[in-house]
């Protein structure tokens, strides 16, 4: 197995980033939001395609609604950010563009996945059109609660760090 | 005593440990949870082999990481870690500050819940907003066509009874229009899209205006309507006409609408007047049916209505928009009332004193198309058979005109390259190519010709916004759907005078 890759999840707060954290890790999902104060570790280990397997060390850091607030300790030496936002708050997603920007011109080595969460409380075609009228580039739309797209989404990420 | 104090008080909140650079445990105080000498530190918690960047860091530097939740041993708690680099090893000072962190924890929780839920709210009333003006769009268009062949039926062949129906089509259309209007503006007020325009006016025009039209409308109902202006009020006053019409009138109105005898009363009084500043005060005196004392309160809201909605009608937004209104010029309302004697509305409104008072010279839109003889030609754009249709058949009955139809903009540009014509009737909303875009392309067109064509949209967006833009593109003029027939002629003649000299 090649060395852990350390996986940051950044957005701003009340997005899901903890959900989808624990969707992955343990396949469970609660409704009630609890704030995440600093930063939650977790590990797992990820078969890919070709039978390899990668560690990915999750980092679930507290909510900041531009990556620029976001604590500096926590962002060194990430091999791959997963940028969530919330499907059914626009302010969440608006500035998405530059915020990518800026992990692109600050940890140029670093993958990124942009990721729509909470599908499951909006109509996922008229979703995709504001996504489409707002220009926001993302990779994929999940939903912690139901689990859509949320295994794929930290396979995909695995996968992009392997090649 | 300090180093006993210092045991007691540090001993239980700091844990230190030592490595060797492939995360074997060297050595470990153990004052948190327990560790085994020999044993991988990587086994103990993730964090460690996620941080191993900053073991190649040179010896005597230091990081360090705040606020971790980490469950370690039996311990759980938060935590800051702080990386010594030395030489031959890594030291992690490992200090709880979990009671610290708990207090901003709870305070943390409460901010975000209540910034979560005002952005879903904030998000909820856009939308709403934003269905109500695309619904008053949807609605606009049809409207136009009942209002617009209704003109036409009445020139045709009809009797007296046919007349009276048709009458009764119109005025139900106009009512329509009416609250339709209604409801976009409050969605407007509520988006705070509306701006109170400041221009010259004049002032004795609009209420001299509001005391012929509610002269007639009260006299149906067999009661007096008596409007008294004070003379010491400038004729030529700056602030917004319309926003002030409208207020008057949904005032009006409803004093109509609620007194069955008696009679009416305006009355316009100069409050005060200083330098430029003038104070004015309106009051709306009726005999009717008035308000109960219960629910006087809640008049300005929207939605309310504190009379029979079957015997009355409307929308319950009127007065809510009068009060938005008055609010955004600055002014203030104020109701008394008593049932079955009255109601008496008084609105004090700020404007502002025109240094020019001379009457303005009239200048009429042409109604006429001076053609000697030619006719011009008309390309009208729109993708709804029925507005062509009605388009077509005003323009024919006017008979000083040629039209072609087309159904987008992609037809605009192939017909105007087949033919010359005198000017455009562009919808803005159409498949392929929509009226912006045509009248882009025609704008900074290649062929000398298209750039001159005067052009005119047609819209059901009705915002000044809309308005803005497309004579910001290159449109000439623009209309309200639904339109006036005879306000279309006279724009389309006064562009057509203009480019014929």
């Amino acid at each position: 197995m090649s060395s852990p890759k350390k996986i940051v999840l950044l957005g701003h707060f009340g997005v899901g980033k903890t959900s989808l954290m624990k969707r992955f890790i343990d396949d469970t999902f609660s409704e009630d939001y609890k704030v995440t104060l600093g930063v939650q570790i977790q590990k797992k280990v990820v078969e890919l395609k070709n039978t390899k397997k990668v560690s990915l060390i999750i980092w679930d850091v507290e909510g900041n609604t531009t990556v620029k607030n976001a604590r500096l300790s926590y962002l060194l030496g990430s091999n791959g950010f997963i940028y969530v936002f919330d499907a059914t708050r626009i302010d969440t997603f608006i500035d998405i563009n530059e915020e990518i920007e800026f992990l692109k011109e600050n940890y140029p080595k670093a993958k990124i996945k942009v990721i729509g969460n909470k599908l499951d409380l909006v109509s996922k075609q008229s979703l995709i059109d504001i996504l489409a009228l707002k220009e926001i580039d993302y990779d994929c739309l999940s939903s912690a609660k139901t689990g859509e797209n949320v295994n794929k989404m930290f396979r995909d990420l695995a996968q992009d760090l392997q090649s | 005593m300090i180093e006993k104090l210092k045991q007691q008080y540090i001993k239980d909140k700091i844990q230190f440990i030592e490595i060797s650079r492939d995360g074997i445990i060297l050595d470990s105080d153990n004052n948190l949870f327990k560790l085994t000498k020999g044993d991988s530190i990587y086994d103990v918690h993730p964090i460690f082999e996620s941080i191993q960047y900053h073991f190649d860091e040179k010896p005597g530097s230091e990081f360090t990481i705040s606020c971790i939740n980490l469950e370690l041993g039996t311990i759980s708690g938060i935590f800051d870690l702080i990386i010594h680099i030395q030489k031959d090893s890594i030291i992690f000072s490992i200090i709880d500050f979990t009671a610290h962190y708990k207090i901003s924890n709870t305070l943390s929780q409460e901010k975000n819940e209540s910034l979560i839920q005002s952005q879903i709210l904030k998000e909820r009333e856009e939308f709403k907003n934003k269905f109500l003006a695309n619904t008053s769009h949807e609605l606009r268009t049809p409207l136009n066509s009942i209002m617009g062949f209704s003109t036409i039926l009445q020139r045709s062949n009809l009797n007296e009874s046919q007349l009276h129906y048709l009458d009764i089509i119109k005025q139900s259309g106009e009512h329509l229009r009416n609250l339709i209007d209604d409801i976009l503006d409050i969605s407007k007020i509520e988006m705070g899209r509306l701006k109170i325009q400041y221009n010259r006016f004049d002032f004795f025009k609009v209420i001299e205006l509001l005391d012929d039209t509610y002269t007639v409308k009260t006299k149906t109902k067999n009661i007096n309507f008596i409007c008294k202006i004070d003379k010491n009020i400038p004729r030529f006053l700056i602030g917004d006409k319309i926003r002030l019409t409208q207020i008057l009138t949904n005032l009006l109105d409803n004093a109509t609408k609620f007194t069955h005898s008696g009679g009416i009363n305006l009355n316009v009084k100069l409050l005060e007047r200083k330098s430029k500043d003038l104070k004015l005060e309106f009051e709306i005196k009726d005999t009717g049916i008035g308000i109960q004392e219960d629910k006087i309160d809640s008049i300005f809201e929207s939605f309310i209505q504190t009379h029979n909605i079957n015997t009355y009608g409307g929308t319950g937004l009127g007065l809510s928009i009068v009060k938005n209104l008055v609010n955004l010029m600055n002014g203030s309302i104020n109701v008394s009332s008593k049932e079955e004697e009255g109601t008496t509305f008084k609105v004090i409104l700020n404007f502002e004193f025109s240094a020019n008072q001379k009457e303005d010279t009239i200048v009429e839109l042409n109604t006429q198309a001076s053609t000697e003889g030619n006719k011009f030609s008309i390309l009208i754009a729109d993708d709804l058979e029925s507005n062509l249709l009605l388009l077509m058949k005003i323009l024919a009955d006017y008979g000083d005109y040629y039209v072609d139809i087309v159904s987008n903009g992609d037809q605009v540009i192939e017909r105007l390259h087949q033919n010359a014509y005198d000017l455009i009737l562009m919808d803005l909303k159409m498949p392929k190519m929509d009226g912006y875009e045509t009248t882009r392309f025609i704008r900074q067109s290649e062929v000398e010709e298209f750039k001159d064509i005067p052009i005119i949209a047609l819209t059901a967006n009705v915002s000044p916004l809309e308005k803005e833009i497309c004579l910001g593109i290159g449109m000439n003029d623009y209309i309200a759907k639904p339109f006036n027939e005879k306000e279309l002629i006279k724009k389309m003649n006064n562009l057509l005078n203009k480019k014929a000299n």
